[in-house]
Parts: C-alpha cells; sequence; structure tokens
C-alpha cells in the first residue's frame, strides 16, 4: 500500500472512531425515549424514535457497523407501524422492541472493541 | 460530445455523520471540489454564487427535501436548470427510482453506500450521463 492509500486508510479509521464514540449516547437516547413512552404514549415522540434508529441504521452501515446497523434497522421496521398511531403498542410489539434496544446496546458494546 | 470535467459539486445532506463521510470520500479519494450544505434553504441561499457542474442531493430532509430543494433552485436559478442532479437515498422500489428520474434525477445512489468506492460511482454517473 503506498503512502497516500495508507493516509486515506488511516483518516477513514479514525472517522470511523469518532463516530463510534457517539453511538452509546444515541443507543442511551433511543432507550431513555422508548422508557419516556411506556409511561406516557406520544405519537410525535415515536416519529423521533423513528428517525433515530433509522440514521443510526443508515450511518451504522455506511460506517461499516453491519451489526448494528442491521439491528437498527429492524428497531425501525419495529417501530413503524406505530409512528404517528395514538395507540400504544400491544404486548408483543413492545417485547419486540424491547429486545431490539438490547441488541442495539450490545452492538454499541462490540463497535467499542 | 467529449466528456466535460467533472470537478465542482454541490452537495446537500441534512445528517452530519453522512455529510462528513461523503465529504471526505469524494474530496480525498475522488479529488472533487465540494460546496456543502446542511438543508436545502441553505442551498438556495448559497446557489446564486454558485456554478457547480453536479448536484448531489440526500432525498428526505426535514423541512425541505432533496426534489423540492432542485425544483425551487431550477425555478429562481436558470444557470441550475441543464445542471445534471444525483439523489441519495434509502429509498430504492423501481417505481420510486423512476419517479426520482422523472423529477430530473440523472441517477440514484443509494444508501447506506460503501465510502471507498462513492468516487468511483460517482464518476461512472457522469461518464454514463454524457457518454
Amino acid at each position: 500500500m503506498g503512502d497516500q492509500s495508507e493516509s486515506v486508510a488511516a483518516q477513514m479509521a479514525a472517522l470511523r472512531e469518532k463516530y463510534a464514540k457517539k453511538l452509546r449516547g444515541r443507543v442511551e437516547e433511543i432507550q431513555s425515549h422508548w422508557e419516556t413512552l411506556q409511561a406516557d404514549w406520544q405519537p410525535n415522540l415515536v416519529e423521533e424514535l423513528h428517525r433515530e434508529a433509522h440514521t443510526i441504521a443508515g450511518t451504522g452501515l455506511t460506517f461499516g457497523f453491519k451489526q448494528l446497523g442491521e439491528t437498527a434497522r429492524q428497531l425501525e421496521h419495529a417501530i413503524q407501524p406505530l409512528s404517528q398511531s395514538e395507540q400504544p403498542p400491544n404486548e408483543a410489539q413492545s417485547q419486540q422492541i424491547v429486545t431490539l434496544i438490547s441488541e442495539l446496546q450490545q452492538a454499541v458494546e462490540q463497535s467499542d472493541e | 460530445m467529449s466528456l466535460p470535467t467533472l470537478n465542482n459539486i454541490l452537495y446537500v445532506e441534512d445528517e452530519e455523520d453522512i455529510r462528513t463521510i461523503v465529504q471526505f470520500a469524494l474530496e480525498n479519494l475522488g479529488g472533487y471540489t465540494l460546496k456543502v450544505c446542511r438543508s436545502g434553504q441553505e442551498a438556495i441561499e448559497a446557489a446564486s454564487q454558485l456554478t457547480p457542474d453536479l448536484m448531489l442531493f440526500d432525498v428526505m430532509m426535514p423541512k425541505m427535501d432533496g426534489p423540492t430543494t432542485l425544483k425551487i433552485l431550477r425555478e429562481k436559478y436558470s444557470a441550475f436548470e441543464n445542471i445534471p442532479v444525483i439523489f441519495m437515498t434509502a429509498k430504492v422500489q423501481p417505481q420510486e427510482v423512476e419517479e426520482y428520474k422523472r423529477l430530473g434525477a440523472i441517477d440514484v445512489i443509494t444508501k447506506p453506500f460503501d465510502p471507498m468506492t462513492l468516487a468511483d460511482t460517482l464518476k461512472k454517473i457522469w461518464e454514463n450521463h454524457y457518454g
């Protein structure tokens, strides 16, 4: 590998690391929004949660965090039918979201390694 | 017709992390010069000072999406009427892609994309358009 491509690879790795450092806070925010929603169902906040999952899915996969991005994509799809809904999710839907948020937290831990 | 040079790109994306990596990929790997805007509104405000060779717009943005930004730019500035645009989006069902092309896009780049090959993808689209 020449100097230039080494430098590009190093810069790319630095960008990836910088992105990874922000992930924990973002997933904590998803968890916090979900906790708020369980106590008080607000369609606007569901929409925000949906957007947060969508963003992590897109950026995660672009930065090469496959597990994280795919889990966020599943979460995005699980929240999709609930967004703009006046009705809180049923037990099965809630359980699926809880599981996916937990998997997302695990994926963030792995992205630190 | 000889191939026009691709150098200046007007890039609009609301998501900071994507902006960072696209800018890195296109400037460092592609050697292009980017004018980066965080919203359609910002692009419209900057447009009077710009003559890009190509526009690269995210589709889904709050307040003003990519297609609306394109429409306003082309209505407001005649110089933008013939500047090619590429949309970036995660929504790439065939009918969605056809709709973007109907709105004036020469092609669509699917999100998520591989930053390492983005500049090459752009170059190929440019060559196909003018080829």
